[in-house]
C-alpha cells in the first residue's frame, strides 16, 4: 500500500541520475582516420563524460566501430591505419608517441561483439589481466576473481565452478565473462562493441542492466546496431554516418526530438 | 526479470498519485470554500492548479521520453499509457476543481442558497471515488475499481436531484436564478469529475486484466 | 499463383538410369578399396613373414655374423637418437619461423618469397637433401668450423649431428606448416582480447596462442618425426653407417652417459636398404629384414598413433574452440 500522504515539499525528479554535472573524461578534437587512402574518419570532435554511458549508433560501415577502437589505440594492429587529431583521456592525448599503449589499454578496456573468453578456467580468464601484470599472489588474485564477477553479475553462477572451463558457459555468461575479466584490470572506461548483438534476449538484457549498474563507476562507451538498445542504456548518444559525427546529445533528446533531420531519419526506420 | 526502467516506471507512478492527491485536495478546498464561505481555500485552489498544471507537463514529458528511452510492451506498454491518460484525466478534474471554486467564490459573495441535499454528501461521494479510483490504480485493485464504477450512479442521481431542485426553485423565485444556476454548475462540475473518476477506474481493470470494460458499464 | 500449372511432385524426381548408377557406384567404391587393399597386402606381408624374427634378442642384441644373425638393437636405438636430435634442431627454428610467418610477417613480398621457399622445399626429392648435407653441413659449415675452432677433423666428416641437421631441414616444411596452420586456427578474437587487456605482443603470443596451437604443432611435430624417422637418403652420405660395432655414446665430463653426436651410428631404414642390395647373402638376411620393417613400421605407427592421440586431446581441452 503507497502511504496517503502527499511528499513534502518540492516533488523529486525523476530523470536517471543527473550525468550533466559529470567532468569531461574523453576528449576528441578533429580526428580523421584513414585506412590507406580511405578516409574512414572526418573530424570527428566530441566530448564523453565521465561515469556515464555514451552510445555510438548509425548503420553499418558509418565508422562507430573504428571510432571506437581508436579511444583505446586497438587500430593500432591494422596494417595502414593512420590517425590524425587528438584524442585526450584526462587531458593526456593517447596518441602522444610517449604513451604506453599496453598501460592506455589497461585503462580503456574492450568488450568484444562475440563473446571471446580464453580456453581456460573461469578463474584463469578473469586473472589473465592482473597476472600480465605481474601478479601471482594467490590470495590477491582470488579477491580480484571474485570481486571483477560480483562486479559482472557473475559469481553467483560460477561460484561453483571457477576452475572449470569458460568454454562450457553459456553465450550470455561468456559475455558477462569477458566483462568481468575486463574490470579485474581496474580500468576506468570500458568500450563495448556491440556486447549483446549474438546474445538471445534475455542474456541482452542482463547484460544491459549490467551496462546501466557499471556506469556508475565507469565511464562506458558502447556501439550498437540495436537503437532500442541505445535509448535503454545510455545517457549521451552520438549518432555516426558515413565516417561523419552527425549529432550528438543526451539520448532523451535524440529519441524523442532529434535536432537533425538525418538523426530523425535513421531513428525512426525512415533511412534511406 | 526487474529492468532499471521499471524503477523509472514505479516513480512516475508515484508522481502521478502525488499529483492525485493535490487534485483531491482541491476539489475538498472548492466546496468547502462554499461551505465555511471562506475566500482563502478557493484561493488555494488556483494555486493548486498551478502545480497540478505544472505536474501534468512533467509527467507527461518523462512519459514520453520513457516511451521513447525503453520501448515498453504488454503490461509495461499498458501502465505508461494509463499513466499518461490519467494524468491527463487528473488535470481535467484540477480544472473542474477550479471551476467550482469560481463559483463558490460567486455564491460566498451572495446570500447563500442551501440546496435540498447536502452539496458537502455529493462531495464526499465524488471524493470517494477520486480516491478509490486512485487507490485502485496504485494498488492495482479491480474490486476497488469497479466499486467506483458501480457509485457513479449514486453521484448521478445526486446530480439530477439537483438540477429538479433548481429548475424549480428558479421557476418560483427568479431572483435566486444566478446563485440556482451557479449552484448547478458545481453539480455538473463534481459529476464530470465522478465520470473522470470512473474513467481512471476503467483503466485500472483495463491495465490489470488486459479487459476492455470502457463506455460499457460492467456485467461481471 | 493462381493460374500455376499443378505439380505432381512426382514429376520433380529425375528418372535415372539404373544401370549406370549401379556401374558408378561399384567403381568408386572398387578405387577406395585399391589403397585399403595395397595397406593391407603389405601389413600382411611384412607381418606374416617379420612377426616370427622378433624376439627380445633381436631387439637388444647387435648384428652378428655378416647381418645373418643377431639382432637390430644399434639401428633401433641410432633411429630414436638421430630423431631426438633433428627434432631438437628442427622444432625451435620452425614454430619460430611460422610465428614469423602468421605473427609479424606483413603481406609484402620478403612474406611471399618466404613462403614460397617453404613450398618448395616441402618438394626437394629426398636424395637432394641428403647431397645438400654432405655439401653444406659437412663440407662447408663442418670444414670450415674444424679450421676456425682448430679441431682438426671433428665436424668436417660425416656423423649423427650434420645426419641429423640434414633431416632437420627436410622436416622443416612439415613443422612450419602444421605450426602455421596451428597458429591460424587460434581466432583473431582471442589475440584482440589478450591487445585490449593490455599485453604485450609477445605476451598475447607466449600465453594465448602458442597454448591454443600447442596441440597442432606438437601433433606436426609427432608427424615430422616419424617422417624423418623412416628417411634413408638424407643420411646416407651424411653419418649412417654401414655396420658399427659400438653404441654412438659418450660419457660427459666423462660421468654422464650422453648420445655422442661426433659419431657415426646405424639405423633401421638404412639397416633394411643395405640387407636388401649389399648383404653378403640376401636370402640369409631376408628373415631380419621382414622384422626390422616390421619394427619400424610399428615405430612410424605409434608414433602417428600419438600424434592423432594428441590431437584428440587437446581438441577436447579447448572445449568448444576447435584446433
Amino acid at each position: 500500500m503507497i502511504a496517503r500522504t502527499l511528499a513534502g515539499g518540492a516533488l523529486a525528479d525523476l530523470d536517471r541520475d543527473d550525468v550533466a554535472q559529470n567532468p569531461v573524461k574523453i576528449s576528441v578534437h578533429d580526428l580523421n582516420m584513414y585506412y590507406g587512402n580511405v578516409r574512414a574518419l572526418h573530424g570527428i570532435t566530441m566530448d564523453i563524460k565521465e561515469r556515464a554511458v555514451t552510445a555510438l549508433i548509425g548503420p553499418s560501415g558509418c565508422g562507430k566501430s573504428t571510432f571506437l577502437r581508436t579511444l583505446n589505440r586497438m587500430n593500432d594492429t591494422i596494417p595502414g591505419a593512420r590517425i590524425e587529431g587528438i584524442v585526450t583521456i584526462d587531458g593526456v592525448n593517447i596518441y602522444a608517441p610517449d604513451v604506453n599503449v599496453a598501460a592506455l589499454r589497461r585503462m580503456v578496456g574492450m568488450v568484444f561483439q562475440k563473446q571471446n573468453p580464453f580456453p581456460k578456467s573461469v578463474f584463469d580468464n578473469v586473472a589473465y589481466g592482473p597476472r600480465l601484470h605481474g601478479i601471482t599472489d594467490r590470495a590477491f588474485l582470488e579477491h580480484r576473481v571474485e570481486e571483477s564477477l560480483k562486479k559482472s553479475a557473475l559469481w553467483d553462477e560460477v561460484k561453483d565452478r571457477l576452475h572449470t572451463s569458460a568454454m562450457q558457459l553459456s553465450g550470455g555468461q561468456q559475455q558477462r565473462l569477458c566483462i568481468a575479466r575486463v574490470l579485474a584490470v581496474n580500468p576506468e572506461i570500458i568500450l563495448m562493441d556491440e556486447p549483446a548483438s549474438a546474445l538471445d534476449p534475455l542474456s541482452t538484457a542482463k547484460i544491459e542492466e549490467l551496462i546501466h549498474q557499471l556506469r556508475k563507476h565507469y565511464t562506458i562507451v558502447i556501439v550498437t546496431h540495436n537503437m532500442q538498445q541505445a535509448a535503454r542504456v545510455s545517457d549521451y548518444t552520438a549518432y555516426f554516418y558515413m565516417g561523419s559525427l552527425v549529432e550528438f546529445g543526451e539520448t532523451k533528446g535524440i529519441f524523442t526530438n532529434p535536432e537533425k533531420k538525418e538523426t530523425e531519419d535513421y531513428i525512426t526506420g525512415r533511412f534511406g | 526479470m526487474e529492468r532499471h526502467f521499471h524503477e523509472e516506471f514505479k516513480a512516475l507512478r508515484e508522481k502521478l498519485f502525488q499529483m492525485g492527491l493535490l487534485v483531491e485536495g482541491a476539489i475538498e478546498k472548492a466546496v468547502e470554500a462554499l461551505l465555511k464561505r471562506s475566500p482563502e481555500l478557493t484561493e488555494q485552489v488556483f494555486e493548486d492548479e498551478k502545480l497540478i498544471n505544472q505536474l501534468e507537463i512533467e509527467i507527461d514529458e518523462k512519459g514520453h521520453s520513457l516511451f521513447a528511452l525503453s520501448q515498453p510492451v504488454a503490461s509495461d506498454l499498458r501502465l505508461l499509457t494509463m499513466i499518461l491518460k490519467i494524468n491527463t484525466d487528473l488535470e481535467r478534474m484540477g480544472d473542474h476543481a477550479v471551476n467550482i471554486a469560481q463559483k463558490s467564490q460567486v455564491l460566498i459573495g451572495g446570500t447563500f442558497l442551501k440546496p435540498s441535499f447536502s452539496l458537502e454528501a455529493m462531495t464526499n461521494d465524488v471524493q470517494k471515488m477520486v480516491r478509490n479510483a486512485l487507490d485502485s490504480f496504485m494498488n492495482e485493485n479491480v474490486d476497488l475499481a469497479r466499486k467506483v464504477l458501480s457509485s457513479d450512479d449514486v453521484v448521478d442521481r445526486y446530480n439530477d436531484t439537483l438540477y429538479t431542485d433548481m429548475t424549480e426553485l428558479m421557476q418560483k423565485d427568479p431572483s435566486k436564478v444566478q446563485q440556482a444556476l451557479s449552484l448547478v454548475m458545481i453539480g455538473h462540475n463534481l459529476e464530470r469529475i465522478a465520470d473522470l473518476a470512473n474513467n481512471i477506474a476503467e483503466d485500472t481493470i483495463y491495465l490489470k486484466q488486459g479487459k476492455e470494460v470502457r463506455h460499457h458499464f460492467e456485467t461481471t | 499463383m493462381s493460374h500455376a500449372i499443378p505439380l505432381r511432385i512426382s514429376q520433380l524426381i529425375k528418372p535415372r538410369t539404373r544401370l549406370e548408377e549401379i556401374f558408378l557406384d561399384i567403381l568408386v567404391r572398387i578405387f577406395a578399396l585399391i589403397p585399403i587393399g595395397a595397406l593391407s597386402f603389405i601389413m600382411f606381408k611384412i607381418i606374416q613373414k617379420g612377426a616370427g624374427v622378433i624376439t627380445w634378442e633381436f631387439l637388444t642384441q647387435p648384428p652378428l655374423d655378416g647381418m645373418t644373425h643377431g639382432g637390430i638393437f644399434p639401428c633401433i636405438f641410432g633411429t630414436f637418437a638421430i630423431t631426438l636430435l633433428m627434432i631438437l634442431m628442427a622444432l625451435p627454428l620452425g614454430v619460430a619461423a611460422a610465428i614469423y610467418l602468421v605473427e609479424f610477417a606483413g603481406p609484402g613480398l620478403f612474406f611471399r618469397i618466404t613462403r614460397a621457399a617453404v613450398n618448395n622445399l616441402a618438394g626437394v626429392p629426398s636424395i637432394v637433401f641428403g647431397l645438400f648435407g654432405v655439401g653444406f653441413f659437412i663440407l662447408f659449415v663442418g670444414r670450415n668450423l674444424d679450421k676456425v675452432l682448430q679441431t682438426g677433423l671433428l665436424f668436417g666428416q660425416p656423423c649423427m649431428l650434420w645426419a641429423a641437421a640434414t633431416l632437420a631441414v627436410l622436416v622443416l616444411p612439415v613443422i612450419i606448416v602444421s605450426t602455421e596452420e596451428a597458429l591460424n586456427a587460434v581466432p583473431q578474437s582471442q589475440r584482440a582480447a589478450s591487445l585490449a587487456l593490455g599485453a604485450t605482443k609477445w605476451q598475447t603470443i607466449w600465453r594465448v596462442v602458442l597454448p591454443q596451437a600447442r596441440g597442432g604443432i606438437l601433433t606436426g611435430a609427432i608427424l615430422s618425426i616419424s617422417r624423418g624417422a623412416g628417411e634413408t637418403a638424407p643420411i646416407l652420405f651424411t653419418g649412417c653407417a654401414y655396420f658399427l660395432p659400438r653404441l654412438p655414446v659418450t660419457k660427459l665430463f666423462g660421468v654422464i652417459p650422453m648420445i655422442n653426436p661426433f659419431d657415426q651410428f646405424m639405423e633401421l631404414s638404412y639397416h633394411i636398404f643395405i640387407m636388401a642390395t649389399q648383404s653378403l647373402d640376401a636370402v640369409k638376411t631376408l628373415p631380419i629384414q621382414y622384422g626390422t620393417t616390421l619394427v619400424l613400421i610399428a615405430m612410424t605407427f605409434l608414433l602417428n598413433l600419438a600424434a592423432i592421440s594428441f590431437r584428440v586431446h587437446f581438441r577436447k581441452k579447448m572445449g568448444t574452440v576447435s584446433v
